[in-house]
């Protein structure tokens, strides 16, 4: 069972490789099985996707995987229906996931024309670690010439607050990287708060990278508004009640990183659980929502 | 247009409203024509049997001022009320046979009674008389008139010059101190007398900020404050009421003057300052309040309706009637409309009150001449002082 | 969509008058926003009627054309732009209906209709692109717009009548501003029942002067409080009713000023806001800060410090503006003639009401 498995991972590195996003590299990856896919019988495929989709899942633990994983598997158990013959049944296929992925692939632009707005001259925004969509979203904002200043967390324990710091100075951007622990000093000199999104919950909440709920916290407490920019197929059929909610594998790895004191111990959670009454407002491809909104949207597109 | 005078000495404008013939008014040329600046000495709703007693003339003088208008402000108020007292300790007459002290208590419960009358006490009033009934019991009848006299009179000197002259200009300088970064913008309300000192003492320190002036109807007293500020030469903004979420977000700091300070940390200023405490609390800017220890009270009430009777100027009138306060110029203006509105049809009631509660969780500060407070601690200054002045 | 041709734009102009309103419009001469969306209501149905048109597009293309003409006008006034967004989704709706491709297809619920998994489950790629020519269309449109005309005309008894749920008998009511909604529905609830009702002025326009004086003429005990008692008067209040400027697409209000103090002084002392308006007051803009540009309208300051009193009026920067934001989370909910809502469901709406397509440009 091992080779078909590596056969799997190197697929997925490949994708991987040529894709701006872990979403868009398992749907490239899928669509590669697809392609050579040779199955006999409709329930034979299914069975194959599953396991495929159960080995991306544990290569990467994140929930847009999981997310566009469970989009796929519906397109096709609906498609499917319309078909008799699995021939037919595989071509239609491959021209609608075409599609879809252009659909992926467009969707940051949707969400930086929905977005950009809200960015107004001389702004101070507060950005918590580092998310591509908010990036993109800073990039058009300066190609339009408008004037803004961006705080960023460097955002423990992995510091990729840096990584975005670096891409918002390597275009100019006026930036400052900040601690995690700083929040409270910054909160007061910032106009808005803005965050990606690793996935939407069923009640308009988000769950993205530890340090995102605190920073809730302070905003709603100095009035500052919150803004998410999320693409629709991060939004997943979870309703978390509190942190501990969080299904486990998104929750925390423990392949990820250890305590150098070398003690067994959890590594800590690496995401946490926003409340929907904590944001002000969701940018996605779908347009700006409300968090109301966004308990309407999944009702349409999972029932 | 910016000439730099002298700011006199708060005593000295403070004896200047009560001895002036005239009300104290910069005179402004009205195109209406016409002196309608004068505010009316309402004599006729004072109770005539109050004529029969005869008072001391500048007591006389300073009540009825008081009743007019034309001396407002609670540290005015109460600063006016002492220049008189003490002229009453001067002048008084003891009758045969009997004790400096206990006559003159007589006499000076008669005092605070027309007062009253004239419009109710102000907390800064109402303390300052009981500091000197505290004085004036202890006082025993072995004392001779001269010394007992002479002992009330420079304890009252003692009370205006420490409790508040000299804490007009530490809580002035301290104030100033607060504007410290470049470019501050400053919100205040009405005409308080302390945040107009501070902020002419800062203007003349040199530093560089903003005011922003918010004014209501009916008494538009923030004009006089614009007025002012803008003599000097310091830039302003004048706002009403309606307007203040639409500046917050520029504001950095929000002065506000107080009437007193309650027990329980509830701030009694003029109308409106809760609001305003309310809306610079939800964009997060401190609001800063101005009082010194004296106004310190021992009540505590939770509802402005409460204060009710305190506010209207013609204390017999009705709750719900308009008390034509005509402190500002324009308040010929405000008249017309004022006659409209009860002329076309009667129907309509007018609410007219003088003072709201600010609650503590607004307040950021209280600044005194002690230092600088938290709003829960005006209790614990209030046990102190009360022990102090035993 | 294609540019217009310029005879076009003037056969548009000369049938429909659009430019007596679009002048009325700039001049402030339209007071009320009852009296604006009739009279763009008048304008929509000339079009319809008058102009040369084959297809709903190009329908579509005159009513957007005459959409921008009155937003130019004037950009604060968000009514007749969203009676014409209103009607274009009506025309959208009819011809869906018409081309019955999809017959059980017409937009209920909120509308996704670029979502992806849509995109996945139907072949049907092309969104209508609204060009065939339908016979029926012009009757089913014109009877739209009679319908439309019927609902407007009555939305302020409409929400009148929803007064009898909202007020009961013996409570003390605080309002503020001049709405002609807020006072149908006190004057309604007052033939059933007794109660008090606080009016703040809202100077300096002084509209709640206005307001008490017709709610006294009307026998409703009330009491004119000037604003700066808001605060001191809430804890006697039990209900907070409002009228609104406009309905931002986030539930939050661009209100008369004074009502971010009234709003907050209500959340403190936990009194219920409510809000009255018809629904065409409400907008698919958002509002991203308080000193927006063009969120606000500022008038003469003469009327807070008159120009005689020079030299300190021109000293002095006074600032009189109009609106006030007031956020979503301050408002309990708003009577409509549609029915009452809670701000969280404004999103819902607005995709009632307008298309995508129509106000996403």
């Amino acid at each position: 069972m091992s080779s078909p498995n590596a056969d799997l991972i190197s697929i997925y590195e490949k994708n991987k490789a040529s894709s701006s996003s872990p979403a868009l590299a398992t749907c490239k990856a899928l669509m590669d099985i697809l392609e050579t896919d040779n199955s006999a019988t409709y329930a034979e495929f299914v069975a194959k996707l599953q396991k495929v989709i159960e080995t991306f899942e544990s290569i990467e633990p994140l929930i847009e995987v999981q997310s566009i994983s469970e989009i796929f598997l519906r397109f096709i158990t609906l498609t499917a229906s319309e078909y008799q013959s699995i021939d037919e049944m595989r071509k239609a296929l491959k021209l609608r996931g075409n599609l879809f992925l252009d659909k992926v692939v467009n969707c940051t632009q949707k969400i930086v024309k929905y977005g950009h707005p809200f960015i107004y001259e001389g702004s101070n925004i507060l950005v918590h670690s580092y998310s591509p969509v908010v990036l993109e979203t800073f990039l058009f904002v300066k190609k339009l010439g408008k004037r803004f200043c961006v705080y960023v967390t460097k955002s423990a324990p992995d510091n990729s607050g840096e990584i975005m710091y670096n891409k918002l100075k390597a275009h100019g951007i006026q930036c400052s990287l900040i601690l995690d622990a700083a929040i409270g000093h910054f909160i007061e000199k910032v106009d808005m708060v803005m965050v990606g999104a690793d996935g939407v919950v069923e009640n308009g909440g988000i769950i993205n990278k530890i340090g995102t709920y605190p920073l809730a916290l302070c905003a709603k407490a100095f009035n500052k508004p919150l803004y998410v920019l999320a693409e629709s197929y991060k939004f997943i059929r979870h309703y978390p009640l509190n942190q501990a909610d969080i299904p486990q594998p998104i929750r925390g790895s423990d392949k990820r990183i250890r305590r150098k004191s070398g003690t067994v111990d959890e590594s800590g959670p690496l995401v946490d659980y926003t409340p929907p009454n904590y944001i002000t407002l969701l940018h996605t491809d779908l347009g700006t929502l409300t968090t109301a909104a966004v308990s309407d949207v999944l009702i349409q597109l999972y029932l | 247009m910016a000439i730099v005078k002298k700011e006199p000495k708060i005593r000295e404008k403070a004896a200047e409203n009560v001895n002036k013939k005239e009300p104290k008014e910069i005179k402004t040329k009205s195109p209406h024509g016409g002196d309608d600046n004068e505010p009316e000495i309402a004599v006729a709703h004072l109770a005539p049997k109050l004529f029969l007693q005869s008072y001391h003339p500048l007591l006389f003088k300073v009540g009825l001022r008081m009743s007019a208008g034309s001396i407002t402000g609670s540290t005015q108020r109460c600063l006016s009320m002492l220049i008189a007292i003490k002229q009453m300790i001067h002048d008084h007459v003891t009758p045969e046979n009997k004790d400096f002290a206990r006559s003159f208590q007589a006499a000076l419960n008669s005092a605070v009674k027309f007062l009253n009358q004239c419009r109710p006490m102000s907390v800064s009033m109402v303390n300052g008389i009981a500091f000197i009934k505290s004085h004036l019991s202890k006082i025993s009848s072995t004392v001779p008139e001269e010394v007992a006299r002479k002992q009330m009179k420079s304890l009252v000197e003692g009370f205006m010059t420490k409790e508040i002259e000299l804490a007009v200009k530490a809580i002035t300088k301290e104030g100033a101190k607060k504007i410290d970064h470049d470019g501050e913008v400053i919100l205040t309300y009405g005409n308080p007398l302390l945040v107009k000192n501070i902020l002419l003492k800062a203007f003349m320190d040199g530093k560089n900020f903003h005011v922003i002036v918010v004014d209501a109807k009916p008494r538009m007293v923030g004009k006089d404050l614009m007025k002012c500020l803008v003599s000097r030469g310091v830039k302003t903004t004048y706002i009403q009421i309606n307007a203040i979420a639409h500046v917050m977000n520029k504001v950095t700091k929000v002065f506000l003057g107080a009437h007193a300070m309650l027990a329980n940390g509830y701030a009694m200023a003029s109308i409106g300052s809760a609001q305003i405490a309310l809306v610079a609390d939800s964009f997060n800017v401190p609001v800063l309040v101005c009082c010194e220890t004296f106004k310190f009270s021992e009540k505590a009430i939770l509802d402005s309706f409460a204060l009710s009777k305190s506010g209207p100027l013609k204390p017999q009138e009705d709750f719900f009637n308009y008390g034509n306060t005509g402190k500002s110029k324009d308040s010929k203006g405000i008249k017309s409309k004022q006659d409209e509105v009860q002329k076309k049809e009667k129907k309509v009631n007018v609410l007219s009150l003088s003072y709201d509660l600010t609650p503590p969780s607004f307040i950021t500060m209280i600044i005194t001449e002690k230092s600088f407070l938290p709003a829960s601690s005006v209790s614990a200054v209030i046990r102190n002082r009360t022990h102090e002045l035993q | 969509m294609d540019k217009l041709s310029e005879d076009k734009i003037a056969e548009i102009r000369s049938v429909t008058q659009v430019d007596k309103l679009v002048e009325d419009l700039k001049l402030g001469k339209v007071n009320g926003c009852y009296l604006k969306a009739f009279r763009t209501m008048d304008l929509l149905e000339k079009g319809v009627k008058g102009c040369a048109w084959n297809s709903a597009q190009d329908l579509i293309s005159i009513f957007t054309c005459i959409g921008d003409l009155l937003s130019k006008a004037d950009p604060i006034e968000t009514v007749p732009t969203n009676i014409v967004l209103r009607v274009l989704k009506g025309i959208r709706d009819e011809y869906v209906t018409a081309s019955s491709k999809n017959p059980g297809d017409k937009s209920i619920g909120f509308d996704t209709e670029e979502s992806l998994p849509k995109m996945m489950i139907s072949d049907d790629l092309a969104t209508h692109d609204y060009a065939q020519p339908f016979k029926d269309l012009k009757e089913n449109i014109i009877d739209y717009l009679s319908e439309l005309d019927s609902e407007l005309e009555a939305s302020v008894e409409n929400i009148a009548s929803k007064s009898l749920e909202q007020i009961s008998s013996g409570q003390v009511i605080l309002t503020a501003g001049k709405s002609k909604s807020v006072e149908a529905f006190l004057k309604y609830a007052a033939k059933y029942m007794t109660f008090q009702v606080f009016v703040a002025e809202s100077e300096p326009s002084g509209n709640g002067t206005e307001l008490a004086m017709k709610l006294a003429e009307a026998g409703i005990n009330t009491i004119l409080i000037p604003d700066s008692a808001i605060f001191a008067i809430m804890p006697r209040v039990n209900k907070v009713i409002i009228g609104t400027h406009s309905v931002m697409a986030n539930g939050g209000l661009k209100a008369v000023s004074g009502s971010y103090a009234l709003a907050y002084a209500a959340k403190n002392h936990s009194v219920p806001l409510t809000v009255c308006t018809p629904i065409f007051k409400i907008t698919p803009n958002y509002l991203i800060s308080h000193d927006q540009v063009a969120f606000n309208k500022f008038v003469s300051p003469h009327q807070i410090l008159p120009f005689h009193e020079s030299p300190f009026s021109t000293e002095t920067e006074v600032v009189n503006p109009v609106f006030d934001y007031v956020p979503p989370e301050l408002v309990n909910g708003f009577v409509t003639n549609w029915g009452c809502y809670t701000p969280s469901y404004v999103y819902r709406l607005l995709s009632e009401l307008y298309h995508r397509r129509d106000y996403l440009s």
